[in-house]
């Protein structure tokens, strides 16, 4: 019993610790004065429209969302074919695919200066276009991986019956596959659009006079301490969280349909 | 037009099926080769060219400080990723033992940890360490949490704040080689006679030291390359290897030298987390085979019930 209770408790002591610096963050930039130190003294909004009244940051908003939906669109169409090839009958496909994944597990300042460099040899710009495939880049493995499970639970005979009944491949696609692995193919979307949100290093050396929010955040930090930020931490958080708690509902989803 | 469906597709197509699979990792691993490329490009002003120059790695090697920043980098980011793998391990077991049915919530709760804010957590630590921080400001006659409090740029505050982040991500592959654990095992050992430490010891841990042993080398690799905590939290004492390469894109405009550095850092994590995989995996393998209590006993009578 004794050991009951320990477990319990340590259980709650790590979330508190998990669970701290999100809490304060969000309770600080409801705070209405201007110091980040207690006591809190009342809750006000003026900290977010001090915020969304610099236009720098209302851009910088814009050009998130932009990025993100981009990502998101390319890696479920990217993370589909890569499902696709991952589960392949050909082992050098699965074993060249298996290789393309590892960039998911390198730091992300190294795909970050790789990627720069990459950007230097092509003689591309920085810019919304170089965020965009630089955030593709480390959110794919993650979306490839949600479509490989649910494909993998798949039972290929509705496909084959689909083909033998004369259906085209795409009409297969459209009708058959398609509807049974919407769920996924959602979450994959939501989770990449997440990571493009919320990422950092790939955005700081590709995004250049069209900063993302993470972007304009780390400037802020940078230059002042002051709940601004705390405001603009507090709308991406907002928004990520959205997005990775509807890819979590739509993954659970299929399932429950087959 | 039937194709492969009902055997073996014939070698051309699947040939051509190789073809995206190739572009899949072009587009995946040019810029890592290209990275390489530049680690013996030559430098001129700013301008780089493609050359053979191995003086790089030498002033990467022999350069002021270099080594044994990388040093400091792989005790702190080191003690980050242990620390977290044990953290993260203690509470899996703990859920999986008493609340097995919150396991599955438990790892929703840490996907939904590590897609949500990570520069905002890093940045969090700002408001709560400091003299004039949260912590501070709770700690009262508590030494323990004000010296907490007192961590304000230092390697410290940087070891906190990653521990902080890594947790979720070591929570997730602990807790599903623990979703995969058979608790028939559990219930067998315990019925032979095994006290919790035996049972942990015999059969727990055996079973799930791969989940514990990958957890540390994806929370090592995120730590040793992270630049960003350091620069946010750590001040003059918490600058790491990471920043130093940061540095030279940003800062010296040495993108070649950068490069070396970056191959250097990935060097010494591949060999330090292969050989801490050598480490777990031989102490699992002692574990189980010094207690006649052990795993074998227990799947055995596990399948006689």
């Amino acid at each position: 019993m004794a050991g009951r209770v320990g477990a319990i408790v340590l259980i709650g002591i790590v979330f508190v610790f998990l669970a701290a610096p999100i809490i304060v963050v969000v309770v600080f930039a409801f705070d209405s004065s201007a110091r980040l130190a207690l006591p809190y003294s009342g809750t006000s909004f003026r900290w977010f429209r001090a915020a969304f009244g610099n236009p720098m940051i209302a851009d910088a908003l814009g050009q998130s969302i932009k990025v993100g939906v981009a990502v998101g669109v390319l890696c479920m169409a990217l993370g589909y074919a890569g499902a696709r090839l991952m589960l392949s009958t050909s082992r050098a496909t699965r074993i060249l695919v298996g290789a393309g994944s590892a960039p998911s597990v390198f730091p992300a300042l190294l795909i970050a200066l790789s990627f720069a460099i990459t950007l230097r040899t092509l003689g591309l710009r920085q810019g919304t276009m170089a965020t965009i495939l630089g955030q593709t880049l480390v959110a794919l493995p993650f979306a490839t991986v949600v479509l490989v499970g649910r494909l993998r639970g798949l039972d290929p005979s509705f496909a084959e019956a689909s083909r033998d009944l004369g259906a085209s491949a795409w009409r297969t696609f459209r009708l058959v596959t398609f509807p049974l692995i919407r769920g996924a193919v959602i979450a994959a979307g939501c989770l990449a659009m997440a990571i493009s949100l919320d990422e950092f290093v790939i955005a700081f050396f590709t995004s250049g006079s069209s900063p993302t929010m993470p972007v304009v955040l780390w400037g802020l930090l940078r230059s002042t301490i002051d709940p601004t930020s705390n405001a603009v931490a507090t709308v991406i958080l907002g928004i990520c969280s959205t997005l990775v708690i509807t890819a979590i509902v739509q993954m659970g989803r299929d399932i429950d349909r087959v | 037009m039937p194709n492969g469906r009902l055997g073996r597709s014939p070698n051309i197509v699947r040939s051509i099926g190789l073809v995206p699979a190739i572009c899949y990792v072009v587009f995946a691993l040019t810029p890592i080769a290209l990275l390489t490329a530049y680690s013996v490009y030559a430098q001129s002003g700013y301008t780089f060219k493609p050359a053979l120059d191995f003086g790089n790695y030498a002033s990467g090697i022999t350069g002021a400080g270099d080594m044994s920043l990388l040093g400091k980098t792989v005790v702190v980011m080191f003690a980050a990723a242990a620390v977290s793998t044990f953290i993260a391990y203690a509470v899996v077991y703990c859920v999986a033992i008493v609340v097995p049915r919150f396991l599955r919530g438990m790892m929703m709760i840490a996907l939904f940890a590590l897609f949500a804010g990570y520069l905002v957590r890093v940045f969090a630590w700002r408001i709560l360490l400091g003299d004039e921080g949260i912590i501070a400001t709770l700690a009262g006659h508590s030494h323990l949490l004000t010296a907490i409090g007192n961590l304000a740029n230092t390697r410290w505050a940087v070891l906190l704040a990653l521990v902080n982040f890594s947790v979720p991500l070591c929570i997730l592959p602990i807790a599903s080689t623990f979703s995969g654990l058979d608790r028939q095992l559990l219930g067998a050992s315990r019925d032979l006679g095994a006290g919790p430490w035996v049972t942990f010891r015999g059969v727990v841990f055996p079973l799930t030291f791969r989940g514990a042993a990958f957890a540390f080398a994806i929370a090592f690799i995120l730590c040793a390359g992270d630049y960003v905590t350091p620069a946010l939290l750590g001040g003059m004492d918490g600058f790491m290897f990471a920043s130093l390469i940061a540095q030279q894109f940003t800062l010296t405009f040495d993108w070649p030298l950068g490069a070396v550095l970056a191959i250097i850092l990935m060097t010494t994590v591949v060999i330090v987390v292969s050989t801490v995989y050598l480490i777990i995996g031989t102490v699992a393998r002692r574990m189980s085979g010094a207690s006649a209590t052990g795993a074998e006993v227990a799947r055995r009578s596990a399948i006689m019930t």
